[in-house]
């Protein structure tokens, strides 16, 4: 492992930010959450910049969670990306290295490597104030790697640049931390930023972990209603109530689009929903599939919701995705492709969606917080 | 040329030419004091042989002069500033009880008049002082430090106290604005903490120290009533030196000698200033929101408590000494002293009973005063938003933002004796005011504009889009987002004008004893109780306004 955190808390201004967790040598890891949930707080507490109250935190086997920032040798890219605005790019570059006491060959070397590698050698004269949002942070990413850290640590480096160079940057930085066998953690709201980035996902939520794994881990059991939704996996329909097929392991959920008929995979959820918890039906979006009028006929017995078009989106090859509003949902919108666009109903009407019945959970609303 | 002339006329709006009119108004009003000084100088020189008059005096007293001006100058700033630093950075940093008051500190210079903080000095720190009664006791040796403050050290020490509350507001207010991330950056690089503090804060705060100390050496530089009470021993300001030759050598072509030397420098600080303070904003252009207070803990909470400690025996304690004397009416004959409102009725009843009248006569000039440069600077300081913003008529309105800087690059003797000349039959009343409002409209004014400055576009868009004119948007939507600042500004130039008395000195008022004069006449005959009564009425009618109005620091 290169990185450890056991048992972590910190504790600021009545926020409590409880963590653990380990990461593999070579990989990415992405801290995904909501504003305010303690991912920053998290990556800060690794680089000493934050307070721990209890806890450890290992980096290649050795405790650091003692040491002073300066020492722990971590590289750090923050949100605003703290370029030193008063020296050159070459200056911003080698300052870690001077800081060692690196000779004057050595950091000349790495500079024009780092400088090469992440195409900044035409800037390293220029300074932070002189560049565009793409070039700050190649530079900041250079600055940090320069003096070679075991963990490179990125804090919503890219929420300041616009989509398309937001895009750009992080399949530039994928590259970048794959190619240089680097271990990194990345701080990130955005859902589509982990999945281009991560190996592997935490979501955090209020102070905690709430889930983790890789992409599909999670769209196969998002293990809550609310983590559904934030991904974007799927559609979650608020239970009405819920009844069973006789005389099979069958629930039947009444939601206000539609009752929706599933095999239960967790029987131990009837206690729970007997005690009053807030339930939800998580349907992904791989489990829809719009019925035409033949089909009509051999519904399956899964579910069948209905849908109002809100828009019709053609794309040049011909091809058409349908933005749809679920009935009796409030608020619920999600896209839906549908191939050939001709066959597309007009936006207004209203549509029949079949659900595989084989792909639904229960899930619980809020996510069960971990065992303390 | 003629179809020049008209489309210079047509590219003018009627609020514009309004306004340039009243622009030239202010100009005159404020230059045209100085053209009379400088006219009547040459002029009376001229008569007693230009010269001989300059001649008579000796270029090594004006060396001795200069010399002496910048160097208390530069040590009082100096000090002021290495008392203000340890307050900025906890002020910054730390939230803890009274840190609104160590901000709010940053009023007293321009809130107690610097007669009143003479006065608390002397009561405090003078021969018969508490602190040095404090010390005697201590020491058992009194005459190691009982001249200390009539000592150029002395003079440096007021100087300093009076001036490092401005340090701390200006430096705590900038050092908030610094992101921590820089700092930070440093750190997961490597750098130690002085190292990371020398690389991710000091480079941006550097700018925002030198802003203040330029500052602090200017009103350093012009100081006038410190010296002439504290330094008389050690050396005398170019300040004092214009007072001197105006009022004991009559010599006014020395006075403008002197005077213009005096700009020279000054202008030279306002240049500085101008400077830093560009730099100082280009660096806020890129910081975010301020940095959170945090509380103190372990050696802070120390330093913080010692720091307090510090400033409670050295800076409050000399305040606190004016009300104590003001109300302890000294032992009389046979008698001891006792604790009542004796010193009060003393001047209310007393011979010529002159406390009432000074109120009166305070109220009345300071109070006028205040208006004129109100006015005058409300108009300046739209002039001088609409000139930047419509980019028209562009060099009028760059010397208006330039005459902004007057009062901190011209001995207020200049304006004082200039309206004099200029007043009908030369009422000492009538120069008083225009004087004392030329003085202080620059400071409403700069208010005004920055205050317009400040407010965002948007609102006025908003006004536009929703149906007002222009006019009718700035008016409604503008002026009325800027009159606490105005307000404040207005409060702000009858604190100064009230609590002013190099101007009413310079003219050797003798029709009217306003409050500071009086406070330095009782001050000058060792009436210290009577005068803390005096200080005392004064202090609250200059103080309140800022108690009122808490932007007039921000004025300030």
């Amino acid at each position: 492992m290169s990185l450890e955190v056991r048992n972590l808390e910190v504790v600021r201004d009545g926020f409590v930010l409880k963590a653990d967790f380990a990461l593999q040598n070579n990989k990415i890891l992405v801290l995904l959450g909501p504003s305010g949930c303690g991912k920053t707080t998290l990556l800060r507490a690794i680089a000493g910049l934050e307070p721990i109250k209890q806890g450890e935190i290992l980096l290649k086997g050795k405790r650091i969670d003692a040491l002073p920032t300066e020492k722990r040798h971590i590289g750090f890219v923050f949100q605003d990306l703290a370029l030193f605005e008063q020296m050159k790019v070459r200056d911003n570059i080698a300052y870690s290295l001077q800081i060692r006491r690196e000779n004057k060959a050595y950091v000349k070397e790495r500079i024009d490597y780092l400088a090469m590698r992440f195409r900044i050698d035409h800037l390293l004269e220029r300074y932070p104030s002189e560049l565009s949002g793409g070039e700050r942070q190649r530079v900041a990413l250079a600055r940090a790697l320069a003096s070679d850290p075991s963990l490179i640590l990125l804090d919503e480096p890219l929420s300041a640049l616009d989509a398309p160079l937001r895009r750009e940057m992080r399949r530039f930085m994928r590259v970048q931390l794959t190619q240089g066998h680097l271990t990194a953690i990345h701080v990130t709201h955005d859902v589509e930023e982990a999945i281009d980035l991560a190996d592997e996902i935490i979501v955090m939520r209020n102070g905690n972990m709430i889930a983790r794994g890789t992409i599909s881990d999670l769209e196969n059991s998002p293990g809550s209603g609310w983590l559904a939704r934030f991904m974007n996996f799927g559609l979650t329909l608020h239970v009405g109530a819920v009844s069973r097929a006789v005389g099979a392991n069958l629930v039947i959920s009444h939601c206000r689009a539609g009752d929706i008929l599933y095999s239960a995979h967790d029987t131990a959820l009837d206690a729970q929903i007997e005690s009053g918890a807030s339930y939800c039906v998580y349907v992904p979006f791989s489990s829809l599939s719009a019925l035409d009028s033949k089909k009509k006929l051999a519904r399956t017995p899964g579910g069948i919701l209905h849908a109002a078009v809100v828009r019709r989106i053609g794309a040049l090859s011909g091809t058409m995705k349908l933005l749809l509003s679920l009935s009796g949902e409030n608020e619920q919108f999600f896209e839906m492709a549908m191939g050939d666009g001709s066959l597309a109903p007009e936006e207004g009407s209203e549509i029949e969606i079949e659900v595989d019945p084989a792909k639904c959970q229960l899930l619980p609303e809020e996510p069960r917080l971990p065992e303390a | 040329m003629q179809s020049g002339n008209r489309s210079f006329w047509q590219r003018l709006g009627k609020t514009e030419i309004v306004l340039s009119i009243a622009l030239i108004a202010i100009l005159s009003f404020s230059l045209a004091p100085l053209v009379a000084f400088a006219k009547n100088a040459i002029v009376s020189a001229e008569r007693a042989s230009l010269l001989a008059s300059l001649g008579s005096i000796s270029a090594p007293v004006i060396v001795r002069s200069l010399q002496f001006t910048l160097l208390q100058a530069f040590a009082s700033t100096a000090l002021a500033i290495g008392i203000g630093l340890p307050g900025a950075w906890l002020a910054a940093r730390f939230r803890f009880p009274g840190r609104r008051v160590l901000l709010a500190l940053a009023a007293v210079p321009f809130c107690f008049p610097p007669i009143l903080v003479i006065l608390a000095f002397i009561l405090y720190y003078g021969k018969e002082g508490y602190f040095s009664a404090f010390l005697a006791l201590v020491m058992g040796q009194k005459s190691e430090y009982r001249g200390f403050l009539y000592s150029f050290w002395g003079l440096v020490l007021v100087h300093a106290f009076y001036n490092f509350p401005i340090a701390v507001h200006q430096i705590s207010a900038l050092w908030m604005q610094i992101p921590e991330s820089q700092k930070e950056a440093a750190k997961t690089l490597g750098a130690n903490r002085i190292m990371a503090f020398r690389t991710g804060t000091l480079p941006w705060l550097l700018p925002g120290i030198a802003q203040a100390a330029g500052l602090i050496f200017l009103y350093c530089f012009f100081s006038f009533t410190t010296v002439l009470v504290f330094g008389g021993r050690v050396g005398a300001t170019l300040e004092v030196s214009i007072y001197q030759a105006l009022r004991y050598q009559g010599n006014a072509g020395l006075a403008l000698l002197f005077s213009v030397i005096e700009t020279g420098f000054a202008l030279l600080g306002i240049l500085f200033i101008t400077g830093m303070t560009q730099k100082k904003q280009h660096a806020l252009r890129d910081f975010g929101r301020r940095r959170e207070l945090s509380s103190p803990k372990g050696s802070q909470r120390v330093l913080l408590a010692i720091y307090g400690i510090l400033l409670l025996i050295f800076f409050i304690g000399p305040l606190v000494s004016i009300v104590v004397e003001a109300f302890r009416v000294p032992a009389s004959l046979g008698g001891v002293s006792h604790f009542g409102f004796g010193n009060f009725e003393r001047l209310l009843k007393g011979f010529q009973a002159p406390l009432l009248k000074a109120i009166r006569a305070t109220l009345t000039l300071s109070g006028s005063a205040a208006l004129l440069a109100t006015i005058a600077g409300v108009i300046a300081g739209i002039s001088v938003f609409i000139g930047k913003k419509a980019g028209k008529l562009h060099f009028a309105y760059r010397i208006v933002g330039a005459l902004q800087w007057l009062p901190l690059a011209v001995s207020p003797a200049a304006f004082a004796y200039g309206w004099l000349f200029l007043s009908p039959d030369r009422t000492i009343s009538a120069a008083l005011i225009a004087a004392q409002a030329v003085i202080a409209w620059p400071f409403v004014s700069r208010a005004v504009s920055a205050s317009l400055q400040s407010l965002d576009p948007r609102m006025r868009e908003a006004g536009r889009t929703l149906g007002a004119s222009p006019l009718r948007a700035f008016l409604t939507v503008d002026l009325r987002a800027i009159a606490p600042s105005v307000a404040a500004a207005a409060a702000f130039a009858f604190s100064i004008t009230a609590g002013d008395v190099n101007v009413p000195l310079m003219l050797g008022m003798s029709e009217f004893e306003t409050l500071p004069l009086l406070l330095f006449r009782l001050t000058a005959a060792y009436r210290f109780n009577e005068a803390c009564a005096a200080g005392l009425v004064l202090g609250l009618m200059t103080g309140i306004v800022f108690f009122l109005k808490e932007k007039a620091i921000d004025v300030a």
